[in-house]
């Protein structure tokens, strides 16, 4: 026994002398917040990478606000996505360590020529950040978004992270991205940044893609077409309505808060038929109209106009969709397997097609539980 | 040396739960889908009768292990000769387990370390609490890791409600059908049913009459627990990305992010699965030794143990890569649980059945 | 064990005190030639004094005490008047010899013994007794007339509380058995006493109570105390050493208290207590894990908030064990644990460091420790002169030159504010030891390190098995009853019978 404890003792010099195998003090580590791959003009793969200065952001600190050098975006080229993140590493003096990345970009020519060759490094390295979120950086460079300086934060990435709560959208996570991907009746709807000639991003909706197809990014959806479609996909939170109501001359905006869906799916002499039920509650914050909603007709004819003028809009894009893109990206195919399990074995193989000849009528239902502070407008 | 019913129950699940979780469900769902929770209830129900097989053997000789009524029944060689493949897969198994361990640590946190380095750590320790105080040191280990285990497991199911995505459950049973539902169940029904522990656990019962409810219970626990797990996998990943993730369940813990603040807690799972893994590689460590000592009708169990533990090292050194661990597990679940698991605990069983009848008449 | 054995015979080998063997002889008929004897045995002994005296004209009697360790008054009134003033007894018939005169007439005193033997004499001469030696008689007597100085009663400087008893032991056996019986009346309680040490002749007294102790537990100690073969026990913590069953542990096996309130309650639990004369720690056996972390007063307070108190001493006790190595765990090995913006700030601390984060933590473990000591043996009007230099110049100063990072400060400082707070003062040595061999296995292996790390400690508490009873009940193995008590103080009123707790 004692011979053993002193093998044992012998056994921990050993391996105290000979090295701390994994150990890497902070100050040995590049910490990524935000990774972004693209395809630059000659074909090869660019990554990305946005480092931060922790020394120049402790000094910054100290001196009061000036964290203009907080950052560095490091970028390189390489055949795949390891060898290009293996070129940005021979650029740095500490190891990569993305354990910390918030955002991930890709760029729209990548977009557009098809991502699906770089999905496999996502879930194979162990130390790949499932919680990340994703985005296409449309008209641009991820490396160019990266260099934007933010106005609240340290760096870009972390408005990033934010932006799509603050909208009132259900993050959308790399995670999801490749749920989608791997899905059979969905495609995925990735949300989009662009940069502005000021110099800052912006929000710009989402971008389409066809999974069958490379991955390949085949179209944008606009903010408010975005708005309606993660709607159908139960992905919204919180939204803002603003209909007008051309009897009484104005408008009215509605924020909703809360919001449910319904997608059911029937099948009509052989033909399926999908009804999509959206219904919201919310609070009224702008009326320049004459009607009160106090009153009950009134407040009847502000919901049916409302309903009416979204059902329309959430028609006109089901039909975009249907008709210009062909991709299912509101998730009715995974509907239909999951409300009709056996119909979907035989239909699955044709999706895209059988998608964009759907039969589908909408159904809105808005109530405005809240009518704000006031009755009818302030200044008629 | 003798076990009360809760140290157990707790030996069961502790010694079970970890690798079934570890490694049992990426493959259950490859199979079966989103029934994949399905299958391993299903795999639970399967294993029950397995269970009562061995455990009715073993109340049949009571206080005594395999290697010693397995004599008593066949007789002195052929007893002898029967019990072998118990023996031989009491060493494989923990230096397979070892490995494969061993390797998923140098993955997941330690990639730069020598995996000898790690497994030699592990076989110390383990080492350690086999001799320090045998099986009853083991009942106590398990006993008070057993409830952590289960207990950190229920937390990373509650954090993990946030990412849960019900739709990825439906439709239940129409995409995969019964025969798939029940082929992904097979390889964890043989797993719970657990690797003939019971053959020698239940000679160390203080009441061994209560064995059979003891095993039901704990084996119910685990059956819960890892339906629980292959729900919770299922639910945040869907069926189509789980079967793509080798360690999805450990995976699916990394998805966890409260307040941006606690995240990343993969790796204090990892903490509970070195506990489990220690709990396991003991009690099958402690079997090998005392059932060789038997064999060899030695007194002194722990004398076994410095054969045992270099052994079951060097072997885990050799093992060559992944593949030969997933052909190991094929070839276990085809044929070492057939045989041992079912064949020859049934033809004891009734052997010894009925000269318990003949000698009443 | 083997290590226990050896030194057994050892001692056996050297045991009995010489001069005990030199004089165990029986007292003459002549007391010029006793008195000579005795003086021989006291040779340049300045305390020892002989007081010559006769009565009745004829019986010459011989007093020996030690000077300052008797009662001068007591011997004046009860012996010396009565013996020299009163005239032969009446009433008693015949009178056999001096030494029956005094016990039955003369000598209003509780304790009397007749002895022979010098051996026997001479100790209890040293014990403070009076021995009264007459002419032509072949015993003496022995008077016990102790009286000495002592410490009072003061409070308990080690082991405050908020509330109840503020008596603590004291140096004197009798009188801490006495507080014992005080708080127990009970005959049940019993207290066997025994000498152990051939130069000390160290009382000791075992105190249990009948029928609610295990007697495993009772056996195993009075065997090991009969083992015990030394020259001398000053402290109790001499007879822990003896007593337990492994030395290779860091933690303790044999809990100690100067409470009397906490002594009486361990043994209503069916616990021994072993007191040790010139000692107010007294050893409470067997201990359990959880025992250390019980305070006093526990079961006086309100038991929701003692159910709390107790659950954030669980947890401070994990902090003072894990909290540096984890600290190095995280940061070197994991730093995607971290929240990325603490990381950062971290990391930006980090920047400036010119050690490597486990050399920093070690350097400041081992001040810190060295702190600790350094205000334990300081006279007390320089003790928190040190915690002030302490503080600032480790916590300020080091910061602020850069040689230490801030967020290692906090650490280690909060490690072992975490370590105060385990109310046993000796319980709380292990944490503080397990800290080190801790931080090296995270140094290198990260936070598999520190799991192996624990398994090996919980294997070690596992294998604990003092005097029979095991370290870790009742946790595993596990009682239910009891179990309850570990993570919630329950109302006695709803404690079922049996678990009830003084």
């Amino acid at each position: 026994m004692k011979r053993t404890t002193n093998l044992c003792i012998a056994f921990l010099f050993l391996s105290v002398t000979t090295g701390c195998w994994n150990l890497e003090e902070p100050d040995q580590l590049s910490f990524v917040t935000g990774a972004g791959l693209d395809l630059t003009e000659d074909g090869k793969l660019e990554a990305s990478y946005l480092v931060v200065l922790p020394a120049s952001l402790g000094s910054g600190q100290i001196s009061g606000g000036e964290n203009k050098n907080s950052f560095q975006v490091m970028s390189a080229t390489g055949k795949n996505v390891s060898d290009a993140m293996v070129n940005v590493q021979s650029k740095l003096s500490r190891k990569v360590f993305s354990g910390h990345r918030d955002i991930f970009l890709v760029g729209q020519r990548l977009a557009e020529h098809g991502m699906g060759k770089t999905i496999d490094p996502f879930l194979r390295i162990p130390k790949s950040e499932m919680r990340s979120m994703i985005y296409v950086v449309k008209n641009g460079k991820p490396k160019d978004v990266f260099s934007i300086v933010p106005f609240f934060d340290r760096f870009i990435t972390t408005s990033l992270s934010d932006e799509q709560k603050a909208i009132g959208l259900k993050p959308y996570l790399a995670r999801e991205f490749v749920v989608d991907v791997l899905s059979e009746g969905k495609q995925p709807l990735v949300p989009v940044v662009g940069l502005n000639p000021s110099g800052h991003y912006s929000y710009r909706g989402s971008g389409i893609f066809n999974k069958a197809d490379n991955v390949k990014l085949v179209g944008f959806l606009n903010m408010k077409e975005t708005a309606y479609a993660r709607w159908i996909t139960n992905d919204l939170t919180r939204v803002t309505l603003t209909s007008s109501i051309p009897k009484e001359d104005g408008s009215i905006s509605l924020t909703l808060h809360s919001l449910d869906q319904n997608i059911h799916v029937q099948k009509i002499d052989e033909q399926l038929q999908i009804t999509v039920q959206l219904s919201g509650k919310g609070t009224i914050i702008e009326n320049t109209t004459n009607l009160d909603p106090t009153k009950q007709k009134d407040l009847q004819l502000i919901q049916d106009e409302l309903n009416q003028k979204n059902q329309k809009l959430v028609h006109k894009i089901i039909k975009k969709v249907q008709e210009e893109y062909k991709m299912d990206i509101f998730g009715f195919g995974e509907q239909v397997h999951q409300q009709s399990p056996q119909q979907w074995k035989s239909l699955k193989q044709n999706w895209t097609e059988t998608f964009s000849q759907l039969n589908v009528s909408v159904k809105v239902d808005l109530q405005c539980t809240n009518l704000g502070q006031t009755d009818s407008s302030i200044y008629p | 040396m003798k076990l009360s019913r809760i140290q157990v129950v707790w030996i069961i699940v502790t010694t079970l739960i970890i690798a079934m979780i570890g490694l049992r469900i990426t493959p259950a769902i490859q199979i079966a889908k989103q029934d994949a929770w399905l299958s391993m209830l299903v795999g639970g129900i399967v294993s029950i009768p397995l269970t009562l097989l061995v455990v009715h053997l073993s109340i049949l000789h009571p206080n005594r292990t395999l290697i010693e009524f397995g004599q008593t029944v066949l007789g002195k060689w052929l007893g002898r000769t029967i019990v072998l493949p118990y023996l031989i897969s009491w060493y494989i198994l923990p230096a397979v387990l070892l490995r494969s361990f061993g390797d998923f640590i140098h993955l997941i946190i330690l990639d730069q370390t020598p995996v000898w380095i790690i497994m030699f750590l592990l076989i110390s320790v383990v080492t350690y609490l086999t001799y320090s105080s045998g099986i009853t040191g083991i009942g106590r280990f398990c006993a008070l890791v057993g409830p952590i285990i289960v207990f950190t497991l229920l937390v990373s199911f509650i954090l993990n409600v946030r990412n849960v995505e019900w739709h990825h459950l439906f439709p239940i049973y129409t995409d995969s059908g019964w025969i798939d539902i029940l082929k992904g169940s097979l390889p964890p029904a043989f797993w719970f049913a657990g690797p003939f522990i019971l053959l020698v656990i239940v000679a160390f019962m203080e009441k061994p009459k209560k064995a059979i409810s003891t095993a039901m219970l704990g084996i119910g626990i685990t059956v819960f627990m890892v339906s629980a797990a292959t729900l919770m996998v299922l639910l945040v990943f869907g069926p189509d990305l789980a079967a793509k993730l080798r360690f999805s369940f450990f995976v699916s813990i990394r998805t966890i992010d409260i307040l941006d603040f606690i995240q990343n807690i993969d790796i204090l799972i990892v903490f509970i699965w070195v506990f489990g893994v220690t709990a396991q590689l003991s009690l099958y460590f402690f079997i090998a030794s005392y059932e060789t000592a038997q064999w060899f009708k030695v007194k002194d169990w722990r004398k076994f143990i410095w054969f045992g533990a270099p052994a079951i090292f060097v072997m885990a050194i050799f093992i060559p890569n992944e593949a030969t661990i997933t052909l190991f597990s094929k070839f276990w679940t085809s044929v070492v649980f057939p045989i041992c698991g079912i064949g020859i605990p049934f033809l004891l069983w009734t052997i010894s059945v009925i000269k318990r009848k003949s000698v009443k008449l | 064990m083997g290590l226990f054995k050896k030194s057994y015979i050892k001692n056996k080998s050297k045991t009995n005190n010489p001069s005990k063997e030199n004089i165990s002889q029986n007292i003459d008929k002549n007391i010029i030639k006793n008195e000579q004897i005795l003086k021989d045995i006291f040779q340049n002994c300045s305390d020892i004094m002989y007081r010559k005296i006769t009565i009745h004209g004829q019986n010459k009697l011989l007093l020996i005490y030690v000077d300052g360790m008797v009662d001068v008054d007591i011997i004046i009134s009860n012996i010396l008047k009565p013996l020299m003033y009163e005239g032969l007894p009446q009433g008693l018939g015949s009178i056999d010899s001096v030494a029956q005169m005094c016990e039955e007439k003369h000598l209003s005193a509780l304790q009397i013994k007749k002895l022979s033997d010098f051996g026997d004499i001479t100790d209890h001469i040293l014990k403070g007794n009076l021995a009264i030696l007459a002419d032509k008689e072949t015993t003496a007597l022995v008077v016990d007339v102790k009286k000495f100085e002592t410490r009072s009663i003061d409070e308990p400087a080690n082991e405050p509380s908020l509330r109840g008893s503020r008596e603590s032991f004291t140096e004197s056996l009798r009188t801490n058995t006495t507080m014992l019986r005080r708080i127990i009346v009970t005959p049940k309680l019993k207290i066997e006493s025994t000498t152990i040490g051939n130069l000390t002749q160290t009382e000791i007294a075992v105190a249990y109570i009948e029928g609610t102790v295990s007697m495993t537990v009772l056996n195993k100690i009075r065997e090991r105390l009969d083992r015990i073969q030394t020259d001398r026990i000053l402290e109790s913590g001499n007879i822990e050493e003896f007593i337990e069953e492994t030395h290779f542990s860091p933690f303790p096996q044999l809990l100690n208290s100067e409470r009397p309130d906490v002594v009486a309650s361990s043994l209503l639990e069916g616990r021994v207590a072993i007191l040790t004369n010139g000692s107010p720690s007294t050893l409470i056996a067997p201990m359990t894990f959880w025992a250390g972390l019980q305070a006093p007063d526990d079961y006086h307070q309100r038991f929701i908030f003692v159910s709390l108190v107790r659950w954030i001493r669980y947890v401070f006790t994990i902090i003072s064990v894990l909290l540096p190595s984890l600290y190095i765990a995280l940061t070197n090995f994991h730093p995607e644990m971290i929240p990325p913006v603490l990381m950062l700030n971290i990391a930006i601390l980090r920047e400036s460091a010119p050690f490597p984060t486990v050399i920093e933590v070690l350097m400041m473990e081992i001040v810190f420790e060295g702190l600790q000591e350094a205000g334990i043996r300081l006279p007390k009007q320089i003790g928190p002169l040190v915690s002030i230099v302490g503080a600032l110049v480790i916590g300020e100063a080091a910061v602020n030159a850069g040689i230490i990072s801030a967020p290692v400060v906090i650490i280690v400082s909060t490690a072992g504010i975490a370590s105060f707070i385990i109310p046993r003062y000796s319980f709380g040595f292990p944490m503080r030891m397990l800290r080190f061999p801790l931080l090296l296995l995270s140094g290198i292996f990260g936070l598999f390190g520190i799991a192996i790390g624990i398994i090996v400690i919980i294997i070690h508490l596992i294998h604990l098995n003092p005097f029979g009873a095991p370290y870790l009940y009742p946790v595993t193995p596990f009682n239910k009853r009891d179990f309850k008590d570990v993570w919630i103080r329950w109302p006695r009123k709803l404690v079922k019978k049996g678990g009830d707790k003084a």
